[in-house]
């Protein structure tokens, strides 16, 4: 029975990606959201012997270092909206941080294929150099989905982040 | 049979490692890291047109109406000395080669200038110490290179403390070329440069740099050791009377007929370098007066055989000629762990 939600489940992805791809056409319009991403440098400090991150805007970045990214997501209409899905490829030359997702209210999955399909952390699966499909490591990660549950009001903004390793 | 389904529909969803290539210096200098994320949502139950973001926030609408947040990569210098494995040289060489290898450990392809010195308060010094490879300076290395770089010094002749065993320490200095660390506030949207590099030898140690002495000043110095190697040959004779015509083998005595083994040991020491050409020969003392005492005589030896065994090579053979024993030319290995030992072996009669 499982398995046969994840079918949907993938069905749904790959009918947004299409969806995706038809918008090309559109002129362009205003919407209902307004969308944010920012992206910051995490430096690493003292925090009464205890290691904690410091967060201060990302323009200089080197090898190794990490990168959170916040995404911003506000209502900008005057009607509820829902069914909100958030997706962000992790960029390139970067990996993504294992756990680092986060979201308030959201579902969130990873695609290992592009974009292609999605699967939750753990359950994703990808071919070893040999051919041999092994699980998925973070670093395999190719995009991040959040769900947001339930209605943005008016007005309301939320957020969603995730964390990236410099390569 | 859904089973079936499933399983084909992971492996489409299987990705063929289409993953970033990974470099050890990490991306390159001046590279722009992209994020762009999508939004799709509903409204009054009706899907709407996706919304990128921008850095600044974005609601319009449509693939391409987003702006990339975005920032660059900076040009990280970073470098590493390491020596070769330490070389074995005879007193007396010139343009004796030692190895290095410099490594770019930074995102960018820079330039390098090499410097050798003997460093002092060492065993001995070599002289002429210069860079042979590679053959001119500064020497470009790509982010993640190499450079094998060879260094020629000439050694002393033995004597003193130039004896087996002894060292010399040759210190090679990378510094990069032409670069300057940015200071103060980073400077947005262009490749500042960060030094990256850690603390070498003294060399490096000279040049000023942030935090300890060494320490990201865009060079690394590292030591390689030159060690004396000679072959170390004793020779040793023996002889012994293995039997004589009346007692036999038992307290044999060197009366005529009496059998005498003589018995030459060249022993090359233990971690010494290999002795090539090694011949032994060994005048016996047939018809002479060399048994009996001062005047000449027919009194002497005779030669009976001869055979050689030991850590040689290669088998040596001998033979007698006039009276005197010689071996084939041969080569005796320095020792590993014990001396190395060839041993001839010649039996004669006492006439």
């Amino acid at each position: 029975m499982n398995r046969y939600i994840k079918i949907k489940k993938l069905a749904v992805g790959v009918i947004a990606s299409l969806l995706l791809l038809s918008t090309q056409s559109f002129a362009a319009q205003q919407g209902h959201l307004k969308v944010t991403s920012k992206a910051q440098k995490m430096i690493v400090v003292n925090n009464n012997g205890q290691k904690a991150y410091k967060f201060v805007p990302a323009t200089k970045i080197l090898p190794g270092e990490l990168v959170q990214y916040n995404t911003y997501f506000q209502n900008i209409g005057n009607q509820p909206a829902n069914n909100i899905n958030i997706v962000n490829p992790i960029p390139k030359h970067t990996v993504y941080l294992p756990n680092s997702a986060q979201g308030k209210n959201t579902n969130i999955v990873f695609s290992v294929d592009g974009g292609k399909h999605y699967g939750k952390a753990g359950t994703l699966k990808v071919r070893d150099k040999t051919g041999k499909i092994v699980p998925a490591r973070p670093s395999d990660y190719t995009h991040i989905q959040w769900r947001y549950n339930g209605n943005l009001a008016p007005n309301v903004q939320q957020a969603v982040a995730f964390r990236v390793r410099l390569l | 049979m859904k089973m079936k389904i499933i399983s084909s529909l992971i492996s489409v969803a299987v990705l063929s490692a289409v993953t970033h290539p990974i470099y050890a210096a990490g991306t390159a200098a001046d590279t722009d890291i992209n994020n762009t994320a999508s939004i799709s949502y509903n409204v009054g139950g009706t899907a709407q047109t996706p919304i990128e973001s921008s850095e600044t926030g974005n609601s319009i609408a449509g693939v391409g109406a987003g702006t990339a947040t975005t920032f660059k990569v900076d040009k990280k210098i970073d470098l590493s000395v390491t020596p070769g494995s330490n070389v074995n040289v005879v007193p007396g060489t010139s343009a004796q080669s030692i190895t290095f290898t410099v490594t770019n450990e930074g995102n960018s392809t820079e330039n390098f200038n090499l410097t050798p010195s003997q460093v002092t308060g060492d065993i001995f010094d070599t002289s002429a110490c210069s860079v042979a490879a590679p053959a001119s300076l500064p020497v470009s290395i790509a982010a993640d290179g190499t450079a094998s770089v060879t260094v020629n010094c000439d050694i002393p002749a033995s004597g003193g403390v130039v004896v087996n065993g002894a060292t010399s320490d040759i210190d090679l200095l990378a510094v990069v070329d032409g670069v300057t660390e940015t200071t103060g506030t980073d400077t947005a949207n262009a490749v500042d440069t960060v030094f990256a590099d850690d603390i070498g030898t003294a060399t490096d140690e000279a040049i000023a740099g942030t935090g300890a002495a060494g320490n990201r000043n865009a060079a690394h110095s590292a030591i390689n050791t030159y060690v004396v190697n000679t072959a170390d040959i004793t020779v040793k004779k023996t002889s012994a009377v293995t039997a004589d015509p009346i007692n036999g083998s038992t307290n044999p005595k060197r009366i005529p007929g009496a059998t005498i083994e003589y018995t030459i040991e060249v022993t090359n020491a233990d971690g010494a370098a290999d002795a090539a050409g090694l011949i032994i020969s060994d005048i016996l003392p047939v018809g002479t007066g060399a048994v009996g005492g001062a005047t000449a005589s027919t009194n002497g030896l005779e030669f009976v055989s001869c055979s050689s065994t030991g850590d040689a090579t290669a088998a040596v053979t001998c033979s007698e000629s006039g009276g005197t024993v010689t071996t084939s030319a041969f080569t005796l290995p320095g020792g590993s762990g014990s001396a190395s030992v060839q041993t001839l072996t010649i039996i004669a009669t006492v006439k």
